[in-house]
């Protein structure tokens, strides 16, 4: 079943490549069908799921998630065939943020370095490692951090070392460290449209300011009937203060 | 989670207690949630999503995030769920009563 999947999707990958003749195309085009292939076959699913009494959406979404191996797998042998290809760096991308926080293969790195160092889509592969914490990454962005010419990478790299150690409380003065470096030298990195920087460094001031043993701040807000309410009007009581979501 | 909040708001029914929530809930979904869960205790409603003032002003990046306020608004604990959360708050209640 899955070996005739992925004969279908590169039999499919191959007609698109006699359209376009020109390798680069032809590699850019397999890769995107490839993606798109695999992103329709996820929001198919998540329709359906939807579709579902709430009650039995759990259930259908632990047993029918579309599994990601084999569009994976098809990919790194697109992206080890051609490795100094561009088109390479969207198939790393899309492999990097589907793979559960599981690292790249050290070849992979190993390419990145060699043919994409400098370049400046090499930044949005670099925000893919969002939970990748293994050693090769770590290895990786030292070196982006250290040699890449590009502005964006570089700020990228010291983006995801910061994500990655902002929860771990042993790490705080080196988070701190990366947050005034990316404030200092990459003020204007955005990662989804959000100046990243100013953002991390307010996050921290609040978290200063939250700290036990810190007066808690006002809230004046409503309910959701649009009733006033304020933190201070539960003077004299405890408070279990709880953010929450119904999701 | 709405269980054992449940449990210890009726406990402490009759101390000075309270269970104040911040929902980042559409308030469709919230007011539902309040219906099938039985939910007593206030919210604020902030604005129907994550990234709302409130959420923000607390640097709040996942949920649910709990603080423990003691009577004279200090934060006393962060993050204390389940029996550790009945304990925080048991503490603060005996301190209450020592003074």
């Amino acid at each position: 079943m899955k070996a005739k999947k992925l004969l279908t999707m590169l039999i499919a990958a191959a007609g698109l490549a006699v359209a376009q003749p020109d390798t680069k195309n032809k590699i850019a085009g397999q890769i995107s069908e490839l993606i798109e292939t695999q992103d329709a076959a996820v929001k198919k699913f998540m329709d359906e799921v939807r579709a579902l009494p709430r009650e039995k959406q759990r259930e259908a979404y632990q047993k029918g998630y579309p599994q990601f191996d084999d569009t994976i797998e098809a990919l790194y042998t697109i992206v080890e065939e051609n490795p100094a290809e561009v088109a390479s760096l969207k198939a790393i991308s899309w492999i990097s943020s589907h793979s559960r926080g599981k690292e790249l293969k050290p070849e992979i790195f190993a390419a990145l370095e060699k043919h994409h160092l400098d370049h400046s889509e090499l930044s949005e592969v670099i925000l893919s490692f969002y939970t990748a914490k293994g050693e090769d990454t770590q290895a990786f962005l030292a070196t982006v951090i250290e040699k890449s010419k590009a502005q964006d990478a570089r700020g990228s790299a010291l983006y995801i070392q910061a994500t990655q150690i902002e929860r771990d409380t042993a790490k705080t003065a080196q988070y701190k460290a990366l947050v005034k470096k990316l404030n200092a030298e990459h003020a204007n990195l955005e990662v989804r449209g959000r100046r990243v920087a100013a953002m991390m460094k307010a996050t921290l001031e609040a978290k200063e300011k939250l700290a036990i043993g810190k007066s808690a701040p006002e809230i004046i807000g409503k309910d959701v009937d649009g009733k006033e309410m304020k933190l201070s009007d539960y003077n004299g009581k405890i408070v279990v203060l709880d953010f929450w979501g119904d999701w | 989670m709405y269980p054992h909040e449940r449990s210890l708001v009726e406990r402490l029914k009759d101390k000075p207690f309270t269970i104040l929530g911040v929902n980042s809930d559409s308030s469709k979904r919230y007011k539902k949630a309040i219906e099938e869960n039985n939910i007593t205790w206030p919210s604020f409603w902030d604005g129907g999503r994550t990234g709302g003032p409130i959420a923000t002003a607390w640097a709040v990046r996942g949920w649910p995030t709990i603080y423990i306020i003691d009577a004279k608004g200090v934060i006393r604990f962060k993050n204390t769920r389940g029996k550790a959360m009945d304990e925080a708050v048991d503490t603060l209640l005996k301190e209450m009563e020592g003074e």
